[in-house]
């Protein structure tokens, strides 16, 4: 069994009316040790959600969660379980996920607290600190004396004081400048490595995706529509929503290139379309996707969609 | 480019904004940056590089305490950064503005047709019913949906992309030359990025619109733009036409900026990140301001403020030691 294994995962909401409005409708994930999972998707397509309810912060309304062989038991009054204090959180915004009146050492301390009793190693506020590039001198000073990038590598190393197995982190470089976005995505990447722990890296920005991750899962409206290790899923992508996620992206080559339209907004997630949910948006949908839903299909070695034509774009 | 007259020419701009302490710090050290009739110009750099702020200046809307020197010709007419009048006017007919955020640019408790007609009857000084038509032309050619029925829906009722639509739509029923656009895409997903880049290249070529693109997004700068300025720390540090500042960067800060950037295949280009981050106002380095992140900075850079200067026919850096000159791409 994997590390962390999502199965037939549903995370419902009550909407504005009174109705259910379903974020994540049936998902299957997994993360290994030493592997960087990507989910990437638009805004509202249940990402965050699906991150969230995998470390435990939200009650999931159907489908599991395990970690490490155990299931993971959603947040509650009683202190977690300490095994799974090895599954650990990064937050998008450094600024909002730090508390700004408490200072850099007490704010690690608390992570290495944590992981009293689960069996991991303990680490002194220097070691995390040091180990993602900062120096050990900083413990007496305050959230607020460090830029965005610097403030992100500090919530890491709260993460890493837990010793994790595995790490959720959701949007960690999209609130940062371009510059300081390249060195916290290979930061995670050497951390995933030299200490084996799995990521799940959520993110709106398939071009970073493509350079960090081993395998990237795309989501449509509450459903992972195609999985495929990233740079294949990249060069030939075999659900139409991810070939449209990679035509819109812009290059910075000087070439002058618009990127491709893909026409129509996101549905309401309390209303999906019925068969194929990304059929109205769809340049290629034939009769059949708006009548039945498609099956999620190995179609090669490591590719997984649901789409009923993807074989035209695997040939 | 040169030899027209440009539409808009902005000549030594330098702004100054009021400090906590009592004091003032310099944000906008001497920008001179022009755009022709029907040109698209981008304006790049990170949070803090004075580039929203000399877009403010042309259009007077600075926050008060706000001191501006140097001079803007439109037209051929001159005024001064100072001048607001002209300004009020300017803002009114010849120039508008499109926002990052299109939910908080629209009111939200006026109906689309009331927020897109008001200035046009105020300014043109024309009656309901004429304005009422010019505002559905304008939202028919940014494609919303069904035009009529949208003038009485609300800013809540449409999506984020939707949104900047009508907010360009708005912008553009004065009938203004120059469309100034700051990080119009920027909080938006990036299929919805897509269709409001296709739509501003659509306008400029068929209103003959010049646009001012206000971002940090260098990618969005390579769709779009013909020519490019780079700014740092309040001043211009390269200028050029889009495929040689970003194919062919000559300023080491621009090619750090697209060196941090995932593009081309990934064992081409590494991620390199940029040592450091980029100054605050107020507390810009003596010397070239981007010496202290530069890994090749002499002592000269410590010491003088480079001049921009020109390297090659429309393309200028501000940089003395020019190490990426001789540098292929």
């Amino acid at each position: 069994m994997s590390l962390l294994s999502i199965r037939d995962l549903v995370v419902s909401y009550r909407g504005h009316s009174g109705g259910t409005v379903t974020a994540v409708a049936g998902c299957n994930l997994d993360v290994e040790a030493g592997q960087i999972v990507a989910l990437v998707g638009e805004s509202g397509c249940g990402k965050s959600s699906l991150g969230k309810t995998a470390v435990g912060l939200i009650h999931p309304a159907g489908g599991s969660v395990t970690f490490d062989g155990e299931r993971v038991v959603p947040l509650g009054r009683k202190a977690r379980p300490a095994p799974q204090r090895r599954l650990q959180m990064v937050f998008q915004d450094p600024f909002s996920s730090l508390n700004p009146r408490r200072k850099i050492g007490d704010l690690i301390a608390d992570g290495i607290r944590v992981s009293e009793g689960h069996g991991g190693r303990r680490f002194s506020v220097g070691e995390c600190l040091e180990r993602v590039g900062l120096s050990a001198g900083i413990a007496d000073r305050f959230p607020h004396q460090f830029s965005g990038g610097q403030r992100q590598r500090i919530a890491i190393a709260r993460a890493l004081a837990a010793d994790p197995r595995c790490i959720v982190a959701d949007e960690p470089i999209s609130a940062l400048d371009a510059s300081a976005q390249a060195s916290i995505a290979n930061l995670l990447v050497e951390l995933v490595e030299e200490l084996d722990v799995g990521l799940l890296f959520i993110s709106h920005d398939l071009s970073i995706v493509r350079r960090i991750a081993d395998v990237t899962a795309v989501m449509y409206l509450g459903k992972i529509v195609e999985m495929a290790p990233s740079e294949a899923l990249w060069q030939r992508p075999l659900h139409p929503y991810s070939a449209g996620l990679i035509g819109a992206i812009t290059e910075p080559d000087g070439e002058g290139r618009l990127p491709a339209d893909l026409p129509g907004d996101v549905p309401d997630p309390a209303a999906p379309p019925s068969g194929c949910r990304f059929h109205p948006r769809c340049p290629i949908a034939l009769e059949r996707c708006s009548v039945e839903e498609p099956a999620w299909r190995l179609l090669a070695p490591g590719r997984t969609v649901a789409c009923h034509r993807a074989e035209a774009a695997l040939t | 480019m040169a030899e027209r007259q440009p539409l808009l020419a902005i000549e030594g701009l330098t702004i100054s904004l009021p400090t906590a302490d009592g004091g003032r710090a310099s944000a906008v050290r001497g920008v001179d940056l022009s755009i022709g009739e029907g040109e698209i110009v981008g304006l790049a750099g990170e949070s803090g590089s004075g580039k929203t702020l000399s877009a403010l200046a042309v259009l007077g809307l600075l926050p008060g305490g706000a001191k501006t020197g140097g001079m803007i010709h439109f037209a051929g007419r001159e005024l001064s950064a100072a001048d607001g009048r002209a300004q009020a006017e300017l803002r009114g007919k010849d120039v508008a503005m499109v926002f990052q955020d299109p939910m908080t640019a629209l009111h939200p408790m006026l109906s689309v047709g009331r927020q897109m007609t008001e200035h046009l009857v105020f300014h043109r000084k024309i009656g309901r019913a004429e304005a009422d038509k010019i505002a559905i032309d304008m939202l028919e050619r940014v494609r919303i949906p069904n035009p009529r029925a949208a003038m009485a829906r609300f800013p809540h009722q449409f999506s984020g992309g939707m949104r900047q639509r009508i907010a360009i739509a708005s912008a553009l029923v004065t009938g203004p030359k120059l469309l100034i656009a700051d990080e119009p895409t920027t909080a938006l997903d990036v299929t919805v990025q897509a269709g409001i880049l296709r739509l501003i290249e659509q306008l400029r070529r068929e209103l003959k619109l010049s646009v001012l693109l206000i971002t940090h997004d260098l990618g969005v700068m390579s769709a779009l733009a013909d020519r490019v300025y780079v700014m740092y720390a309040g001043r211009v540090v390269e200028r050029g036409a889009r495929a040689e500042v970003l194919a062919r960067p000559r300023h080491p800060y621009t090619r750090g900026l697209l060196d941090a950037l995932p593009h081309g295949s990934p064992s081409d280009h590494p991620l390199t990140a940029l040592p450091g981050s980029p100054p605050a106002i107020g507390r810009f380095p003596a010397g070239c301001a981007f010496h202290p992140r530069c890994r090749f900075a002499e002592d000269i850079c410590r010491a003088d403020i480079p001049e921009l200067r020109d390297v090659q026919p429309g393309r200028a850096i501000a940089c003395p030691v020019d190490p990426l000159s001789a540098v292929p791409a």
